[in-house]
């Protein structure tokens, strides 16, 4: 076979774009989960919060979170009625083994679970060099660990503090809504683990949800509005004060 | 100052150079405006002749002389085509297959994430099995309590009950962490001072911690 220059010229690139279509093979198929389905948040009622750390302590058996690192973390708030925008906020531990005891008895005290927003307009993904982080199509922001290159501008990125590197992986880390779990219809760890009912997995796509009775029908914030974030945890009674 | 400007006046006015500005200035405009077929600067003279002669032969040769010299830009040209190839074949195997998939990311990255494997079972997996201590806990005021909340995370032991057996929670733990009173906790909350409360006895003493309740026969 006696190919001309011009002809493997004109053949080289048909064959390179025929050489990407068996490489990229076919699309994952899963059969019980549809990505296009769900739009994935979480309700966290504050008045039923009584910081016990019971979903701090299932995150981290769950998704292996490191010691000293938190995908999901609970702050107890002091504010002294004279003194609204200054609280006192603590977190020992990220709250998982419990707090002190509340020896000023002036102002209100009240915990605030924290965790990733999984904001619809988040800033972490917008910030990534290399495409490893992302919202995947049902509302949840993941990081590809395999991709990402550790450099942390999401880290910097995240308003509300909720990534961080991995001390071993060194690549960022995140809470992922337990993807592995809400895709099996199962509920996340922390949710599983609450004994009050304060944090509750929402789907916002499904409408039998009763996340939308409760948001017509509740005073419910979420943290940050003014940064645009499009933040998906919604908090239930939220005091002005948190930050 | 002002004797500066008045040197740089009389320079410009009466410069002993005159004539050799005269003849550089339009030697300068010939080779701007004629361009490259005039040859060496030595064909030039100030009465633009030379040029004239050139702008001539220049007609004559013709279209001709554009493609002269052109190999080297072919050269160039394949040279280009060639590494945009290498850049294909190159990109094709350095981009993940799944890249794009969804947007711009590893598609495959979400199959890999929803691949953790799980601890918690969730409460259908032990309600499944021990139904004698749903049917109890329906009566208290753990009933919305979920197992795992306590127990703590136990999908090995739903895995393969066989041969992963729980330890028991220590009650002056587990009641501990949610009954120990905080002026931070919701004021209907059940709360206590264990200490005070019970004097180091074990919680589950009196309160069976599936049916807390006293009163609710909740007593072993």
């Amino acid at each position: 076979m006696n190919l001309s220059r011009r002809q493997i010229m004109i053949l080289l690139p048909a064959a390179a774009i025929a050489w990407k279509h068996v490489l990229a093979g076919t699309p994952e198929s899963s059969p019980n989960y549809k990505m296009t389905e769900h739009w994935w948040s979480m309700l966290i009622d504050i008045p039923k919060c009584i910081g016990c750390g019971n979903c701090v302590r299932a995150c981290q058996a769950e998704n292996d979170v490191p010691d000293g690192y938190f995908r999901t973390w609970v702050e107890r708030y002091h504010v002294t009625d004279w003194n609204m925008t200054n609280p006192e906020v603590i977190s020992p531990d990220g709250g998982k083994e419990g707090f002190p005891s509340t020896a000023d008895d002036s102002g209100k005290y009240f915990f605030v679970p924290k965790m990733c927003n999984h904001c619809a307009d988040s800033p972490c993904t917008q910030v990534c060099p290399v495409g490893a982080t992302f919202i995947s199509p049902d509302g949840v922001v993941l990081v590809d660990q395999k991709y990402c290159l550790g450099c942390a501008y999401c880290v910097q990125a995240c308003p509300y503090g909720c990534r961080y590197i991995h001390p071993e992986k060194r690549v960022a880390d995140k809470c992922t809504l337990c993807y592995h779990r809400i895709t099996q219809g199962l509920t996340t760890a922390c949710c599983e683990a609450c004994p009050t009912g304060a944090r509750q997995l929402v789907d916002l796509k499904n409408p039998n949800d009763p996340i939308h009775e409760f948001l017509k029908t509740h005073a419910v914030q979420v943290l940050k509005p003014q940064m645009a974030t499009g933040a998906k945890v919604f908090y239930n009674e939220l005091d002005g004060s948190v930050r | 100052m002002a004797a500066d400007s008045r040197r740089v006046a009389r320079g410009l006015d009466g410069c002993e150079c005159a004539a050799s500005h005269r003849l550089v200035i339009p030697l300068t405009y010939k080779r701007i405006f004629i361009g490259r077929n005039l040859g060496s600067i030595g064909d030039l003279d100030h009465t633009g002749r030379a040029a004239a002669a050139s702008r001539e032969r220049r007609d004559a040769e013709g279209a001709m002389n554009i493609f002269k010299d052109a190999g080297h830009l072919f050269r160039f040209a394949g040279l280009f085509v060639l590494a945009f190839l290498i850049f294909l074949v190159v990109r094709n195997f350095v981009v993940p297959k799944s890249f794009g998939q969804y947007g711009h990311y590893r598609g495959a990255a979400i199959g890999e994430i929803a691949a953790h494997p799980i601890k918690f079972a969730g409460h259908q997996a032990c309600e499944a099995c021990h139904s004698d201590v749903l049917d109890k806990k329906k009566t208290g005021k753990h009933a919305n309590v979920n197992c795992e909340a306590c127990h703590g995370p136990l999908a090995s032991h739903a895995n393969d009950p066989g041969s992963v057996t729980p330890v028991k929670p220590d009650t002056a733990v587990i009641c501990a962490r949610c009954h120990t009173a905080s002026a931070a906790k919701p004021k209907k909350f059940p709360q206590v001072d264990p200490a005070a409360h019970s004097s180091g006895v074990p919680c589950e003493t009196c309160h069976q911690p599936h049916s807390p309740a006293i009163d609710a026969g909740g007593t072993k």
